[in-house]
């Protein structure tokens, strides 16, 4: 089940999505008619299955052809694994920032800190350090940097 | 002592990898210095599977020619496509020539890490398709595998069941983007079974059009039977439906896609979106499909339960497609 937080800003409408996507979930219903520029944030997406990859595209891909600009913002794992896993999954939209998995190898506590993609193609697609709260912590990223980042590179 | 392996394979490590499953089977290993001795080999003595390095150029085409030389078009009786397993470093998707060749039955992809615990688990897989001629998630699973059935018999189960799983392995302390991942699978192989496997009386599908989301109530034929269990090392999941539709060439395709980098185009007229299965695989999973025609497609999604997603990704897994008459 997905759900959505819409608020307004000044650029255009900043629509917050977390859950599921798949086969009953409907953009068109959820976000709506489009004025400005629509940012998505994506933090709370868990996991989105096959169908759900069809119907976002299939709504994105409808905006950009109705000249519509739209942007992702703190996109979660489950975002990156289809960005890295279908070169269109984006539809035109500019991928701002996105979040990276790390885990500690002291306390197994996993956490996610959020990076801008801008930052990170000026550093070669280097991972930033993170770490959690806790004193003496040992994070790791989680993930092969090589493919996490597959999308971005040229 | 049990029928010999034989060896095809150039690769350094593949000899050390198939000394370990064979001592897990209770067999030899023969190691064959090219294909036409292993075929020569093949029409002399029985042997309980031939495995072939597909990473050397050229070397399945030269098998599937000395092959067919001996024993006419795809090998005949005598040596199945069961009989062959083919290693790769390369993904599935990055061997298209493998998945439309006769002979694809088992892929293997050449273990990156912990090549001891690779070889048991496939020998494990190994020795219950040779005493059963089928595998099952109890021969995967260890004691402590708590294998559950559950019935799937309206359409609008099939989220409450992916949930439920993602909750039942995050209770299981499995970190919770490997439980969204193994979820998802689950949603995949149960619309699979809802959705695809269907039939009219002439083979037709009867809901390759319809909505995924429709609502509704499956009749006595379309409800398919799905087992879970986790024995704190595997997770282990199959979905059985009874109708043994599954085409041999879709699958393949299927399995074998990619868009790594070129466009996915949203199709008219489908309901599906033909990516599910190839993302199953290219999660980590290990997956299994025997299919016996007109009565059954069973699938059976195999997981090492790590603790971080790296291992996860990376960890061993195969593919194997079995169809039965």
């Amino acid at each position: 089940m997905l759900t959505i937080r819409k608020q307004q800003t000044k650029e255009g409408p900043l629509v917050e999505l977390s859950g599921t996507i798949e086969e009953s979930v409907s953009f068109e219903q959820l976000i709506g008619a489009v004025d400005g520029v629509l940012t998505v944030k994506c933090r709370g997406i868990t996991r989105i299955n096959s169908v759900g990859v069809k119907t976002w595209m299939k709504y994105f891909q409808s905006l950009k052809s109705q000249g519509v600009q739209f942007r992702f913002v703190e996109c979660s794992y489950s975002v990156i694994e289809q960005l890295n896993m279908i070169s269109n999954f984006a539809c035109g939209g500019e991928v701002v920032s996105i979040l990276l998995p790390f885990s500690c190898v002291a306390c197994q506590n996993e956490f996610v800190a959020c990076c801008n993609t801008a930052e990170l193609k000026a550093t070669n697609l280097q991972v930033p350090k993170a770490k959690c709260e806790r004193p003496n912590c040992g994070a790791q990223f989680d993930d092969d940097p090589e493919e996490y980042f597959y999308f971005l590179e040229d | 002592m049990a029928e010999p392996f034989l060896l095809i394979s150039d690769h350094p490590e593949d000899p050390s990898f198939l000394a370990e499953i064979a001592a897990h089977h209770g067999a030899n290993v023969q190691t064959v210095p090219e294909v036409n001795a292993a075929v020569g080999l093949l029409s002399n003595q029985a042997c309980a599977g031939v495995f072939i390095d597909v990473d050397a150029p050229g070397r399945l085409r030269e098998f599937e020619a000395a092959l067919q030389g001996k024993f006419g078009l795809l090998g005949g009786e005598k040596t199945p496509a069961t009989l062959f397993h083919f290693l790769s470093d390369r993904t599935l998707a990055e061997n298209r020539e493998l998945t439309t060749s006769p002979l694809f039955a088992n892929f293997i992809q050449r273990p990156t890490q912990d090549h001891e615990e690779a070889a048991r688990f496939y020998a494990r897989y190994l020795r219950a398709g040779a005493a059963n001629n089928s595998n099952d998630l109890e021969d995967f699973l260890g004691e402590r595998g708590g294998v559950q059935y559950l019935k799937i018999e309206h359409s609008d189960q099939k989220q409450e069941v992916a949930e439920a799983v993602r909750q039942y392995l995050m209770q299981g302390k499995i970190p919770p983007r490997i439980a969204n991942i193994i979820a998802n699978s689950v949603d995949e192989v149960l619309m699979n079974a809802i959705f695809d496997a269907p039939t009219d009386d002439f083979g037709r599908p009867v809901y390759t059009a319809t909505e995924r989301n429709q609502s509704r109530t499956l009749s006595d034929r379309e409800v398919s039977l799905m087992k879970i269990g986790f024995d704190g090392h595997y997770v282990g999941v199959s979905v059985a439906d009874q109708w043994g539709s599954l085409d041999r060439a879709r699958l393949l395709h299927h399995v074998s896609i990619n868009y790594k980098d070129s466009d996915y185009t949203v199709k008219q007229g489908q309901a599906g979106a033909g990516l599910g299965i190839a993302t199953i695989f290219q999660g980590g999973a290990t997956l299994i499909y025997e299919c016996t025609a007109r009565k059954q497609t069973k699938v059976t999604l195999i997981y090492r339960a790590f603790d971080n997603y790296r291992s996860f990704k990376n960890q061993f897994h195969f593919f194997q497609a079995k169809f039965h008459e």
